[in-house]
């Protein structure tokens, strides 16, 4: 009875073994290394104003950081020594400075509509991290999550109004929302 | 010279409009001339070139210049654009429609167009409109344009046919992509699809080493048949198969027809100005080295790609012979005794007034694979199974599935017979108008399900020692095995045959037996449930005799993860699974952390595949390739199919369960169902909870509350207990079906601290995080209003804890 016993235990991690090996051998990304990547490459789809054009590349966080250090070693994957990228965190309104993008992660919509007006008329890629109406309240990119549906959406006017010019092979994957905004 | 004279006029265009910054406004006389000069690039259908000017324009300013310009200004999310605006981006749309490529470019302009309220939309957009929405998987919206075309024109328009046949597909498509039958598929890039060219018909050896296939480079080739190895699982560049010169002397066409009875040689048609025929080739490396003629003297002209049927004497071809029912129909033939074919005899069970082609039998398994573009597909060519049985009667047929099965053509489906892959063709991701060629793995059925989870009792629910009995509800028989969860971790695991209904009757020393019915779907791969039951005691709240059981289900599907190393270990894994239903009896000392804790942590990508991250994130917008983004944000994410939260004074009558000799008092069942909520929601509007006061405030002054219901959130804790989805979920359901209601999301605090306006703030932000919730489930946000305030709540009596508070409040506006 004890060896039937030890038989089918030893069976049994066998079998949780297998699962465990085909699992950590699954290619799969989480949703923050998506982001990331999908924003290092707007960055490839969108042209700044030639003013902006020869400048370091200025990359702000407001609200939760979701990327932790993916995003240095993306960029390091990408560009191998990215010294023309500057990262940056701002914690509260008032340190956000002219950055290229500002990626915004924030469930405080008076925050938001604070920051989208500072931002108004400057030449800044705003992108929302799954904000209600984010993009028609002025901002330019919004990541969203609708079931089989575009994974972002983009306000093509306000970027228009601000001077960007995005390539229409990023609008043709993208929900495009046209509204002034602020 | 009048290409030259265009691309000169490019440059010039070009080179002008580039002086101009995007914010300024082109000299409208510029702008005019540049405008109709896209127009005559249209006309002329050199869309390309109508593209770039076109591109130009819709980046700067408009000025007007149209005829009834002023008459034709919209207004369109808060600003005002006028018809140049609108017509620019309508060209643009259908230079998208016109030119080879990827027709969903259009898609944003044609709805910019259409939401611009332009009078002057032709009709027929709203037939371009439904076919881009339907490429993009947007049924619903690909339906709402198909029925507004067909509102709009008489049966006698040339497209009416079409469209309705494609309305009918995008109902078809909507129930098949339910279930992703089929998920490892892999594009044959590289080697084998060329990105430009079109790449179709294939057929592959008996051993799946050789590939034969057609490619269409645009030249005018006798013929276009490709062929190339396999090399430890990687395809070898494809060649050109070359035919000795004296066959080709007469030829007008070389094209495929099939392989030979043991898949060893390849069958090729030759057509002459004479006939057509079929013959039979012996290929080594990338030539041609033998060729003999086929006694396959039945097939001609009109014939397609064949297939041998059980045995050597039997033919499967399709053909657009005058005696089929419509199109390309598949037939049957037989070899008599003396060698001679009988007369081919039409399938009408899987044949239909649409194309029926390339039919493959799979002597496996007796079926028959065909391609079809009848009523029960997704719009093109979908591939279909018919099963064969030993009378030779063919059965109904089945579509295989998404996503074998795409709303573009799937053909040419071929099985290699001693492998477990099979290979067809489908539409390119970024170009509907070609071809790539894939293959795509087919997953043996592992009809077993892996019940797994954590039980827990209690508040705060700790683990405890469980004795679980399972009941065949069909059968009304107690499985012959019952599970003990550990009591140290409260961990259980139970194997279910899937498809069937079973009741689990949890019990456990001071707490009410728990019965809960669970249906198992009827999958094919194998799956793992995972469950968390925790069990609060009855006498917890008031002595109300409330229960609150929290079943918590994710279903997560091995066949989404499978890997190569997987393959040789599946069958092990079956046979132990079989072994453990059959002979283990307790589960008691054994637990595993391991399985349920991989559920709970995503896996990561190993920090080196980044590269290929990007690069690949990069070719998806490069390609336009809407589909590729979705699999791989939906990928990231575990889907929850299972999820259901009771709360409710069930307890208030004891059910009892007899199980052979043994008698369980039991709470009334709970059913662990995929379409529960509709049940729950008649429980939430019909309750005796119905409260009905007046509400202070505006338009719901005297308003009736319907429903209410408390949430409560930690202080410092800005994340939503998972306990309160459903419940949000059957609310957004509630609305949904109920025009004439109102949500208040009203947040309460406390008011314990001296900083008011903090407070506040807070609480605002607790209110804020269930209405985000809400909005993410697409609820019907504008009937949604938040409140906060700050008064001590009587919600806070029953916690020992400082809480905030959030309450959805539910007005009936009906009177």
């Amino acid at each position: 009875m004890i060896l039937k016993k030890i038989k089918y235990s030893i069976s049994i991690i066998l079998a949780l073994l297998l699962f465990n090996s085909q699992r950590v051998s699954a290619q799969k990304y989480t949703e923050s290394q998506l982001k990331a990547g999908y924003i290092i490459n707007f960055t490839k789809f969108v042209k700044w104003p030639d003013s902006l054009a020869n400048q370091n590349f200025v990359f702000g966080i407001y609200g939760d950081d979701i990327f932790g250090d993916v995003f240095q070693k993306m960029l390091e994957a990408r560009y191998k020594s990215p010294n023309n990228w500057i990262l940056t965190e701002y914690n509260s309104i008032k340190e956000i400075e002219y950055c290229h993008v500002l990626f915004i992660n924030s469930n405080n919509q008076d925050e938001i509509n604070e920051i989208l007006k500072l931002l108004s008329g400057k030449p800044v890629l705003t992108i929302g991290n799954n904000i209600p109406y984010f993009c028609q309240r002025g901002g330019i990119i919004n990541f969203i999550s609708e079931p089989n549906g575009k994974k972002f959406e983009i306000n093509y006017i306000s970027a228009k109004n601000k001077g960007f010019i995005i390539d229409s092979r990023l609008l043709a994957v993208a929900k495009l929302i046209s509204a002034s905004g602020y | 010279m009048a290409k030259l004279k265009i691309q000169i006029s490019f440059i010039i265009a070009l080179s002008f409009l580039s002086q101009f910054s995007i914010a300024q406004q082109l000299d409208k006389r510029i702008y005019e001339k540049t405008f109709y000069k896209s127009l005559d690039l249209i006309y002329e259908e050199n869309y390309d070139s109508a593209l770039v000017i076109l591109y130009s324009l819709d980046s700067i300013s408009a000025p007007q210049f149209l005829k009834n310009s002023e008459e034709y200004q919209f207004y369109l999310d808060s600003q005002f654009i006028n018809l140049e605006q609108v017509y620019v981006k309508y060209l643009i749309a259908v230079c998208h429609l016109e030119k080879s490529g990827n027709p969903q470019t259009a898609l944003p302009y044609i709805e910019y167009v259409i939401e611009s309220g332009y009078s002057n939309t032709p009709t027929i957009i709203y037939k371009d409109l439904g076919r881009l929405y339907h490429l993009d998987y947007q049924f619903d919206k690909a339906i709402y344009y198909f029925n507004k075309y067909l509102e709009n024109v008489n049966q006698k328009d040339e497209f009416y046919l079409y469209v309705k046949h494609m309305n009918n597909a995008c109902l078809n498509a909507k129930e098949i992509i339910k279930d992703t039958v089929y998920k490892e598929i892999q594009d044959l890039r590289g080697n084998i699809n060329n990105p430009k060219l079109d790449e179709d018909q294939l057929v592959i050896n008996n051993d799946g080493s050789i590939l034969y296939f057609e490619r269409d480079s645009g030249k005018n080739q006798i013929s276009k048949i490709m062929v190339s190895y396999r090399n430890f699982d990687i395809w070898t560049k494809s060649k050109p198969l070359i035919f000795p010169s004296s066959f080709l002397l007469n030829a007008k066409s070389i094209r495929i027809c099939g392989m030979d009875y043991n898949q060893a040689n390849l069958l090729v048609y030759k057509e002459t100005e004479l006939d057509t025929k079929a013959f039979k080739c012996r290929v080594s490396a990338d030539k041609v080295i033998e060729i003999q003629p086929t006694n396959l003297d039945f097939l001609g002209n009109n014939d397609g790609r064949i297939c041998y049927g059980k045995n050597e004497k039997e033919v499967y071809f399709s053909s657009a012979r005058s005696s089929g029912i419509g199109g390309y129909d598949i037939y049957r033939v037989s070899q008599k005794i003396n060698g001679r074919w009988n007369k081919p005899e039409i399938l009408e069970l899987i044949n239909s007034t649409f194309d029926e082609v390339d039919p493959f039998y799979n002597r496996i398994n007796s079926t028959l694979y065909f391609s079809s573009s009848s009523y029960t597909s997704m719009g093109g060519f979908d591939i279909f199974t018919a099963i064969i049985n030993k009378k030779n009667k063919i059965g109904n047929p089945q579509n295989i599935g998404f996503a074998i099965n795409s709303v573009g053509n799937n053909r040419s489906f071929y099985i290699p017979i001693s492998t477990n892959t099979a290979y067809y063709s489908s539409n390119q991701p970024s170009n509907i108008r070609l071809h790539d060629l894939f293959r795509v793995k087919l997953n043996k059925s592992i009809p077993l399900t892996l019940l797994n989870g954590t039980f827990l009792a209690g508040d705060p629910a700790i683990p405890v020692k469980m004795k679980l009995t399972v009941v065949d509800i069909e059968t009304k028989s107690k499985l012959k095995y019952s599970f003990t969860s550990n009591n140290q971790k409260g961990k259980y695991y139970i194997v279910f045959e899937p498809g069937k209904i079973y009741d689990l009757i949890f019990e456990s020393e001071n707490y009410r037996a728990q019965r809960i019915t669970v249906e198992i779907p009827q999958q094919e791969y194998f799956y793992q449930i995972f469950q968390t039951i925790s069990l609060i005691p009855i006498d917890k709240v008031n002595n109300d005799a409330v229960n609150e059981l929290i079943v918590k289900n994710d279903f997560y599907d091995l066949g989404t993860i499978a890997q190569d190393s997987l393959k040789q270990y599946k069958n092990d894994l079956v046979n132990l699974f079989s072994n453990v239903v059959e002979k283990i009896d307790s589960f008691e000392n054994f637990a595993d952390e391991n399985l349920t804790a991989s559920t709970e942590t995503p896996e990561q990508a190993p920090e080196n595949n980044f590269e290929d991250l990007l690069d690949l994130i990069e070719s998806t917008i490069n390609n336009q390739d809407t589909a590729t983004i979705n699999q791989l944000f939906e990928n990231s994410e575990k889907s929850e199919v299972y999820s259901i939260t009771y709360n409710s004074h069930i307890s208030e009558h004891n059910h009892f369960i007899i199980i052979g000799n043994d008698t369980i008092k039991t709470s009334p069942p709970l059913r662990a169902y995929h379409n529960i909520a509709s049940e729950r929601i008649s429980k939430l509007i019909g309750s005796n909870d119905m409260i009905a006061h007046s509400y202070e405030q505006g338009s719901l002054l005297n308003a009736k509350i319907a429903f209410q219901y408390e949430m409560v959130f930690k202080l410092d804790n800005y994340k939503m207990l998972p306990k309160y989805f459903p419940v949000l979920n059957d609310i957004v359901e509630l609305l949904d079906k109920n025009p004439y209601l109102q949500i208040v999301i009203e947040g309460i605090s406390e008011n314990k601290t001296a900083d008011k306006a903090k407070e506040l703030h807070y609480t605002k932000q607790k209110a804020q995080i269930v209405y985000e919730y809400l909005y993410n489930q697409n609820c019907r946000c504008k009937d949604i209003l938040i409140h906060t305030s700050l008064q001590p709540s009587e919600l806070s009596e029953n916690y020992t804890e400082n809480h905030y508070f959030v309450l959805i409040k539910i007005f009936d506006l009906s009177n």
